[in-house]
C-alpha cells in the first residue's frame, strides 16, 4: 500500500504506452499531483519534450508530435481539451483523466472531434497528492475549496464533491474496497461516507477486486476531535520545516533566509530523490542534528580527496565520481541551510520556551504554574503574534469548563501585549469550532479517572522529553481499530459491521492532518507491519498558522452559529459567561 | 492500480456522429466538391491557391536527433563487444595476445571518436534549432529539451564506457603486479634446479621467459597510457555535456517549476509580441500617410504643369 509508488506506476504506464516524441498537457490541479512524484529529467527521458497547460491556448501547431494528456475531469478542465480538440495542435492524442468521465463528457469529447486525433481515453485514478508513501493529501483548502457552508455541519458543494471524487480514487489506486466507519459526531464525516459508500455501489465494476479474508477499513474522522494536535510545536524534521516555513507540493520557499544563496531560494524535499531526506524526516531535532553532522564529514572527507589532482588516476576518479559529488554537495547545502534557519527561527522566536508551556498545557495540569508562564509569555516581544495567541488558545481549550479559569484576564493580556483583535478572537473561535462540547471522547487526560491516575504515575516516574509529551489522539484511536476494540458507539459503521481485527486500515481526516500525526502513522506501520498497513490521509496538511486560518475562515463563512455572530468584534464576553451557542 | 479505458465508448460516440454528419451537412473544414483537393491538411485562401500545412512535418534539425540517437544505440552495442574482449584478454593464457590488443585500441579509438561526433551533432542541433524556431517560444522549449535529453543519455553512456575502462585498467595492473612476482618464483626454482642439472639450458630457457614478460609489461604499460589518453579526452566531452544537463533533485527538475518559468516566458513574449504590432501598425499608418501625399503632390504638379 504505497500511495507513491501507485501514483508513479501510473504515470509510468502512461508515458511509456506512447513512443515518439511528445507533449503533455496538464491543468492546474493535476500539475502538482505529477510534480511530487515525477522530476522533469524523467519525462525527458521518456521523450516527452514539451509540458504545459491545458489552458494555455496560446500553443503552436506541432503536428507532428504526439499529445498526452492528464486532467482532472472537472467541468474547466473538460472545456479546455474540447477547446482544443476542436483545433488541434498535435497530430494525436491520447486522453488520460484522473477520476470518472460521465458519459456525457465523452460523448461531448466524440462530438468535437472532427478530424479525429483522439487515439485513446482512459481514466487513471491518480486524483490526491502522495505526498509520503502512507500519507495523501486533497489539498483542498480555503478560497477554492472551502470544507463549510451555511454552518459547520453541511459541506460546500464542490468541496464536497472534490473530498468524495479524491477518496475513490485513493481506494481505486490502492485497489480497496473497504468497509466505512466514521465519527459519529461528525455530520460531515457521515454524509462523506455515506456519499463514497453509495458511489462504491454505483461503480460496482470498477470496485471488482480480489477479495481478502478481512475487507480493508476506511475510517473517517473529524479535526475538531483533536484541535491541540495542530497547535502545538513539533519538534521532527518534515514536521518542523512545514511549521516554520511551509512545506508547499514538497517546495520549501526559503527566499526570506537571511544571506541565502540565489539557488536555494527555493528547494525541493522530496523522499523519492533525496536519500538523506527519506532517512532523518522523522527524526527528532537531536537525532538529526547528528546525522547532520556525519553528513557534512563524509561530503568534507569526498571534497578533500577530490581537490588533489596529482596525477591521471586522480583526474580519472574525479571524473567518474564528479556527478554523484555535485548532487551531493547541492544536497549537504540544501540541508545545512534548512537546519540554520529552522535553529534561528527557535531561537528568535523563543520557541523552546513556548513548546514547553504548550506541551505541559496539553498533558499536564498545573493550572497556576502554567497561568504564570503563560502570562510571561504574552509579555515576552520575541514571541510571534499567532504563537501568543496559540498558547492562548490551548489554555482556553484545556481550562473551557473549569470554573476557575482565567481566560478574560488572558485575552486582555493578549490585546495590550500587540495582538490585533482579529487574532485575539481566533482564540474563543477556536474553542466554539473544537471545545468540549465539539469533541466526542476526552482530549485531555484529566478527564478521565484512569488517565488522571496514568498522569500522575508518569508525573512520578519523571518525563524523558519534555518536548515530545504529547501524543496525537489518533494514535490511540488507531491503536484501539488494530486490536479491534474500537467501539461501534463512537465510530459507527456505515453499511454491514464486522467484528474481524482489520489488516489494511485508510484513515481520513476532514479539516486537515498534520505531519506530526504523519510520523506516527509510519511508527506504527512500521510496528505492525506485515500485518497491518495503515495510510493516512486528509483534506489538507497543516501547520498552527494554517490551522487557526482555517478555523478563522469556517466561522467567518458559517456565521459561527450564533446569529449574532461578527467576525469583527472579539466575542470574550461569550467565553466569560461559559456558556457556547 | 486500477484503470478503466473508455475508449471503446469514445469511439462508438465519434462512429455515429461522422455517419449522422456524413447523412446531414457536410462537416465543417471538409470540403466535399469537385473543386476540393485531394491532399489533406490543405488550406486555400481567397485567392483559390493552395498550400499544405507545413507543420505536419517535423523540422529539420529533428533528423540530427535520430541521428544521434542511433548513434548512442552503435556505442552501446560497440561498449558491450569491448566487455566482452576485454574479459577475454584479461583470461589467463600463454598465446600472442598482441591482436587481440590491437583489435581493443582499435574499438576504444572508435568509440571515443564515436562520442565526439555525437557531441558535435548535439551541438549543431543546438545551433540549428536556435536559428529554425527564433522568436517560436514552444519550439526553442522543445529544443531545449530534446537537447538537455540528449546530454543526459550521451553522459550515462560515457560514464558507463569510462567505468568499463577504468575496471579493465585496475585488472591489468593487478596482472601486472601478480605477473612480475609470479615470473619471479620461477627463477628462483629454476636456478636451483639449474645447480643440479645442467645450467645453460635452464638459464637460456629462463632468460627468454624473462624478456618476453618485459615485453609484455611494456606492452601493458602503453595501453594503459593510451586508456588514460582516451579517457582524458572523454573527459573534455563529459565537460561540455555537463552544463546541458539538469541537476536532479533541485527546484530546475521540477516540472511544475518549469511549467510556470515558461507561462512568465509566454506573458511577456505576449507583451512583447503587442507592443511591436502597435509601433509596426503606427509605423505602416504613417508611411501610408507620406506615400498618399507625396502621390497627391506629383499629381497636383502634373495638373499645374499641364495647364500652364
Amino acid at each position: 500500500m504505497d500511495l507513491v509508488r501507485s501514483v508513479q506506476n501510473y504515470f509510468a504506464k502512461m508515458v511509456s504506452e506512447v513512443s515518439g516524441m511528445k507533449v503533455l498537457l496538464l491543468d492546474a490541479e493535476t500539475t502538482p499531483i505529477i510534480s511530487i512524484v515525477m522530476t522533469q529529467s524523467q519525462l525527458l527521458a521518456k521523450e516527452i519534450y514539451l509540458i504545459d497547460k491545458v489552458e494555455n491556448r496560446q500553443r503552436e501547431k506541432m503536428r507532428h508530435l504526439k499529445c498526452l494528456c492528464f486532467v482532472r475531469p472537472s467541468p474547466e478542465s473538460i472545456q479546455a481539451v474540447v477547446e482544443e480538440l476542436r483545433e488541434p495542435a498535435y497530430g494525436e492524442y491520447y486522453l488520460y483523466f484522473s477520476n470518472t468521465l460521465k458519459k456525457s463528457s465523452v460523448e461531448r469529447l466524440a462530438e468535437v472531434d472532427e478530424q479525429e486525433v483522439v487515439r485513446e481515453v482512459q481514466e487513471f485514478f491518480a486524483d490526491f497528492h502522495a505526498v509520503n508513501s502512507d500519507l495523501f493529501l486533497l489539498n483542498m483548502s480555503a478560497p477554492s475549496y472551502p470544507l463549510y457552508v451555511e454552518n459547520l455541519s453541511t459541506w460546500d458543494t464542490r468541496s464536497f464533491a472534490r473530498a468524495t471524487e479524491g477518496l475513490l480514487s485513493v481506494l481505486l489506486a490502492l485497489k480497496k474496497k473497504p468497509i466505512i466507519r466514521y465519527q459519529r459526531n461528525s455530520a460531515v464525516a457521515k454524509k462523506l461516507a455515506s456519499e463514497v459508500m453509495y458511489n462504491m455501489q454505483q461503480e460496482g465494476p470498477l470496485f471488482e477486486f480480489r477479495r481478502t479474508d478481512t475487507p480493508p477499513v476506511l475510517l473517517i474522522l473529524d479535526r475538531k476531535n483533536d484541535p491541540v494536535t495542530p497547535l502545538l510545536i513539533p519538534w521532527t524534521y518534515q514536521a518542523m520545516v512545514h511549521e516554520l516555513m511551509g512545506i508547499v507540493n514538497g517546495r520549501v520557499d526559503l527566499s526570506t533566509v537571511p544571506d541565502v544563496r540565489s539557488e536555494l531560494k527555493e528547494v525541493v524535499l522530496s523522499t523519492d530523490q533525496d536519500e538523506f531526506y527519506k532517512n532523518t524526516m522523522f527524526l527528532n531535532m537531536g537525532d538529526l542534528g547528528a546525522q547532520i553532522k556525519d553528513y557534512v564529514t563524509d561530503f568534507q572527507a569526498k571534497h578533500k580527496s577530490s581537490m588533489q589532482i596529482d596525477s591521471i588516476a586522480d583526474m580519472k576518479r574525479f571524473v567518474e565520481q564528479y556527478p554523484d559529488f555535485r548532487k551531493l554537495s547541492g544536497n549537504v547545502t540544501k540541508h545545512v541551510t534548512l537546519v540554520g534557519e529552522l535553529s534561528r527561527l527557535v531561537d528568535k522566536q523563543s520557541l523552546l520556551e513556548v513548546s514547553e508551556l504548550e506541551q505541559n498545557l496539553a498533558v499536564a495540569d498545573n493550572h497556576n504554574q502554567d497561568l504564570k508562564s503563560l502570562l510571561k509569555l504574552i509579555e515576552k516581544p520575541s514571541v510571534p503574534e499567532i504563537r501568543k495567541a496559540i498558547m492562548a488558545a490551548l489554555y482556553a481549550l484545556r481550562y473551557e469548563k473549569s470554573p476557575t479559569n482565567s481566560i478574560p484576564t488572558i485575552l486582555e493580556a493578549l490585546s495590550k501585549n500587540g495582538v490585533s483583535d482579529r487574532t485575539v478572537s481566533a482564540v474563543s473561535w477556536i474553542v466554539q469550532y473544537a471545545g468540549v462540547d465539539q469533541r466526542q471522547e476526552g482530549l485531555f487526560s484529566s478527564e478521565n479517572v484512569v488517565n488522571r491516575a496514568k498522569t500522575i504515575i508518569k508525573g512520578l516516574k519523571g518525563v524523558e522529553n519534555v518536548y515530545t509529551q504529547h501524543q496525537p489522539v489518533l494514535v490511540s484511536t488507531i491503536e484501539a481499530l488494530i486490536k479491534g476494540k474500537l467501539k461501534d458507539a463512537s465510530y459507527p459503521f456505515i453499511d454491514s459491521s464486522t467484528r474481524d481485527r482489520p489488516q489494511d486500515i485508510i484513515v481520513f481526516i476532514i479539516g486537515g492532518v498534520t505531519y506530526a500525526e504523519a510520523r506516527e502513522i509510519t511508527k506504527l506501520n512500521a510496528a505492525h507491519s506485515p500485518s497491518v498497513r495503515i495510510v493516512l490521509g486528509g483534506t489538507t496538511v497543516h501547520n498552527s498558522s494554517s490551522f487557526v486560518r482555517e478555523v478563522i475562515e469556517s466561522m467567518a463563512r458559517t456565521g459561527g452559529g450564533g446569529k449574532d455572530f461578527n467576525p469583527r468584534s472579539p466575542p470574550s464576553s461569550r467565553l466569560k459567561s461559559n456558556t457556547l451557542q | 492500480m486500477a484503470t478503466r479505458s473508455r475508449t471503446l465508448l469514445f469511439l462508438q460516440f465519434r462512429n455515429s456522429f461522422s455517419r449522422s454528419t456524413r447523412n446531414g451537412k457536410a462537416p465543417s473544414g471538409i470540403d466535399t466538391s469537385e473543386r476540393a483537393g485531394l491532399i489533406a491538411n490543405e488550406i486555400s485562401d481567397d485567392r483559390g491557391e493552395v498550400f499544405v500545412e507545413l507543420s505536419v512535418l517535423p523540422p529539420k534539425w529533428v533528423d540530427i536527433v535520430d541521428e544521434v540517437e542511433e548513434e548512442i544505440v552503435r556505442i552501446k552495442e560497440k561498449i558491450g563487444q569491448l566487455d566482452v574482449l576485454h574479459k577475454k584478454h584479461l583470461l589467463p593464457g600463454f598465446d600472442d595476445k598482441s591482436s587481440d590488443e590491437m583489435s581493443i585500441d582499435r574499438l576504444t579509438s572508435n568509440i571515443t571518436q564515436l562520442f565526439s561526433e555525437c557531441q558535435k551533432k548535439v551541438k549543431r542541433i543546438h545551433n540549428e534549432s536556435n536559428v529554425a524556431s527564433a522568436g517560436s517560444q514552444h519550439s526553442t522549449a522543445l529544443s531545449k529539451n530534446i537537447q538537455i535529453s540528449l546530454a543526459t543519455k550521451l553522459q550515462d553512456v560515457s560514464s558507463t564506457f569510462r567505468k568499463s575502462q577504468s575496471l579493465y585498467l585496475a585488472k591489468l595492473r593487478g596482472r601486472e603486479t601478480r605477473s612480475k612476482d609470479l615470473f619471479n618464483m620461477p627463477s628462483v626454482e629454476a636456478s636451483d634446479q639449474a645447480n643440479d642439472e645442467d645450467d645453460s639450458v635452464f638459464t637460456d630457457a629462463q632468460l627468454a621467459v624473462i624478456t618476453s614478460n618485459e615485453r609484455a609489461i611494456t606492452e601493458r604499460e602503453r595501453e594503459i597510457n593510451e586508456i588514460a589518453k582516451s579517457i582524458q579526452g572523454l573527459a573534455e566531452v563529459f565537460k561540455d555535456l555537463q552544463t546541458m544537463v539538469i541537476d536532479q533533485g533541485t527546484i530546475l527538475d521540477r516540472i511544475d517549476f518549469n511549467i510556470e518559468q515558461t507561462a512568465v516566458f509566454t506573458e511577456g513574449a505576449h507583451e512583447q509580441l503587442q507592443k511591436a504590432a502597435q509601433t509596426q501598425k503606427n509605423s505602416r499608418a504613417q508611411l501610408c500617410i507620406i506615400a498618399l501625399s507625396v502621390v497627391v503632390f506629383f499629381l497636383l504638379l502634373i495638373i499645374v504643369l499641364k495647364n500652364a
